[in-house]
């Protein structure tokens, strides 16, 4: 009797090995490659592609696992935890720099020797992205960062507005704007910030540099100086801003913005050019508009730059390269930049002459009836033209455009946010007079449903 | 050789490894984090957390809204309880309170936000405690009801025919005698409205920041220590509520686990 325990105890025992190795082992020639992205940064359609020429090139199949965050600190966590496999990642500069700070980064000759691949297409990109990672992070304690990532988009950091709502008085305010400083009264409780501490921080800080708000020891930074400090002084000056700014606000959003901006549930978001893109592509009805505040006709705000990057925890390298390099190709780039609206870092002057980004710009003209079917060539020329001028999408160089760099202290950024965002609000009234008002409803309610006949008079 | 039986204590095993691996790793690694910087055992998390005014303001707030949601749940539920214990198809109808938990919460929230929006309300404090006491209001009429139609008929009847007025009946025979739901409907809405933070940031557009919210930041900055003395200070107020709810019913707790 024992004996058959022993046997059926094993037996289940070797079932349940047997079970947990066919769930844990997956077939060896199965290759997979982990992409991190942030949300609504890609096309999703070249994805599968990049499946495709993958298996063309290399004659092996691969599985493109493909997650996303909404925000470059929730990756920084995820990368610095460095338990979880992440092949390739998306991140904007200042993330790159802490994490090349931290040696979480494979550089880009590393990987190339390691996957006997080479990233040629890193060749294409925009000299004035790599001229202006060169200025700022050409030396990350030793290190040239552009040797670390390959630019993949860039774009500024501005308002998104409704041009029904918003006056010309109201545009005259800059950054003001974001305050309602031109006083309309349509635009009080219909203004969405950032909930993110860097882009509000910046947002604050720009606003501060042009209301001459700036402590005078900070004389002779430039703007891009000012949003990567994180000093007390200039904290207290954001946080005040952000204070006065909280009373006109709808709220803060990071994802939800560019649908009230179109459901005209906003009027005023403070936005990146890329979703501002997507945003006035979307609208049907051509009310909404993008804007970089201006200070003595010199843009005035954050130029930021995102790249893919090759954390250590990779374990596909050469997937991780080939899908870089696949990325970065005139066709890909400019269907990732239709799709999402950001610009790429990509040269648009390769892109200009490229036959396929050409066709695909065709596409995009009748998809959404800017021009008639029968449009001659030369309108067609016009719009790529308009296209590739767009000073939204290419922003023109401004020496007030500020690039973000690693915080110092990212403990009291993130204190002076928190200060900002809890509000005070005094609920001890409305706890007394709910708690009466509706005690008295109860108990009536109660005691009406008692039946009749015990209601004795004493 | 040990022989190997089949007790019931090997049927326990893959229970107490599920609660080692979920249940006490998840608290050690929170105790890790919270007192130990630079492998150091140190407290420097704590004077930070609690050295911050922010953070108090945070933590009020959120008490407050957590006892207004309590409040009025059990304001609104213990009245619809006791009518649905009286009526014959009650057991039918708290299924219609009940029904909206079956949907996913975050649509369910997803929608009331929606609604507001439609109706023009604007979005703050006021939709977030709406919003938290349509969500939570089904665990404290379940209970309430529970209690309230298991309470036996004689005791009021007899109440009444010894001369108690209706609201002495009330007073000192209904609530007394459901006071083991009331206490369970408590625990159940007020420890969850303390720590959520999906509900406030939708139904307020993000401006209405609560204890919840405040966590999630820090663990997303990937401040763990300060993140994790939070969740201790969370614990704790988990602890100390249950303490004092299990204080003020006394003895009639001992049916507590029976109901759920």
């Amino acid at each position: 009797m024992s004996k058959l325990k022993v046997i059926l105890a094993s037996v289940l025992i070797l079932a349940f090995i047997a079970g947990m190795i066919v769930l844990g082992i997956k077939d060896p020639t199965d290759e997979y490659l982990v992409v991190y992205n942030c949300e609504e940064y890609i096309e999703p359609s070249t994805i599968d592609a990049f499946e495709e020429y993958y298996e063309e090139v290399t004659g092996s199949s691969i599985t493109v696992r493909y997650s996303t965050y909404d925000t470059n600190e929730t990756m920084l966590t995820k990368v610095r935890n460095g338990d979880a496999r992440i092949d390739v990642c998306v991140g904007s500069e200042y993330a790159i720099e802490r994490m090349l700070k931290l040696d979480l980064l494979y550089s880009i000759a590393e990987v190339e020797t390691l996957s006997s691949h080479a990233i040629s297409n890193s060749a294409l990109v925009n000299p004035y992205v790599d001229g202006k990672i060169a200025e700022l992070f050409g030396d990350v304690e030793g290190e040239n960062m552009r040797d670390y990532f390959v630019p993949y988009m860039y774009g500024t950091l501005g308002i998104l507005y409704n041009n029904e709502v918003v006056t010309e008085e109201d545009l005259q305010t800059g950054w003001g704007l974001m305050l309602n400083e031109g006083g309309n009264p349509l635009l009080e409780g219909m203004i969405l910030m950032k909930d993110s501490v860097r882009d509000s921080y910046a947002a604050a800080i720009c606003y501060a540099y042009q209301n001459d708000m700036i402590p005078g020891e900070y004389d002779g930074y430039s703007v891009g100086q000012l949003i990567s400090c994180s000093d007390d002084a200039l904290l207290a000056v954001a946080e005040s801003v952000l204070n006065s700014q909280r009373p006109h606000l709808k709220g803060y959003e990071v994802d939800f913005g560019k649908d009230d901006m179109i459901a005209s549930r906003a009027y005023v978001c403070l936005a990146w050019s890329g979703d501002a893109m997507y945003a006035i592509d979307e609208d049907p009805d051509g009310k909404l508009s993008y804007f970089v505040p201006e200070l003595d006709g010199e843009a005035l705000g954050n130029v930021w730059f995102d790249g893919w990057v090759i954390p250590k925890t990779a374990d596909n390298l050469r997937g991780a390269s080939m899908w870089v390099d696949f990325m970065c190709r005139e066709d890909i780039t400019m269907a990732n930049m239709l799709s999402v609206g950001y610009t790429s870092a990509i040269d648009p002057d390769i892109l200009r002459l490229d036959e396929d980004c050409r066709q695909m710009l065709v596409d995009y003209i009748y998809e959404y009836e800017i021009l008639d079917e029968d449009a001659s060539d030369e309108e067609i020329d016009e719009f790529i033209e308009l296209f590739f001028d767009d000073t939204v999408r290419y922003p023109e160089t401004s020496a007030l455009l500020g690039v973000m760099q690693d915080y110092k202290n990212v403990d009291s950024a993130v204190s002076m946010w928190e200060r900002v965002k809890a509000e005070t609000i005094d609920l001890i009234p409305a706890i007394l007079i709910g708690l009466g008002a509706l005690g008295v409803v109860a108990l009536i309610v109660c005691l009406a449903t008692l039946p009749k006949r015990y209601r004795l008079k004493k | 050789m040990k022989k190997l039986t089949l007790s019931r204590k090997v049927f326990s095993y893959p229970y107490i490894l599920f609660m080692l691996l979920f249940v006490v790793t998840p608290l050690v690694l929170i105790l890790v984090n919270a007192f130990i910087v630079d492998g150091k055992i140190d407290f420097s998390n704590f004077v930070d957390y609690f050295g911050n005014p922010a953070n108090m303001n945070v933590l009020t707030l959120s008490i407050e809204v957590g006892v207004i949601t309590t409040l009025l749940c059990l304001l609104i539920g213990y009245p619809t309880a006791y009518l649905l214990s009286k009526m014959n198809a009650g057991k039918l109808l708290v299924l219609i309170f009940i029904m909206p938990m079956w949907v996913n919460f975050l649509l369910r929230t997803l929608a009331t936000k929606t609604i507001f929006e439609a109706l023009g309300v604007q979005l703050g404090i006021g939709t977030v405690i709406a919003g938290m006491v349509y969500n939570y209001l089904p665990m404290m009429i379940l209970p309430l009801h529970t209690t309230i139609s298991g309470i036996d008929k004689s005791y009021i009847e007899a109440a009444g025919d010894l001369g108690a007025s209706p609201l002495r009946v009330f007073t000192r025979v209904v609530v007394p005698m459901s006071m083991t739901g009331i206490i369970s409907g408590i625990t159940m809405v007020f420890i969850p409205t303390i720590s959520t933070f999906a509900i406030s940031q939708l139904l307020s557009n993000s401006s209405i920041y609560l204890f919840g919210d405040s966590i999630q930041l820090k663990f997303d900055q990937g401040m763990y220590g300060v993140g994790s003395v939070m969740s201790i200070v969370m614990l704790v107020l988990v602890l100390l509520s249950n303490f004092i709810i299990n204080k003020v019913s006394g003895r009639d707790n001992q049916n507590r686990s029976t109901l759920l």
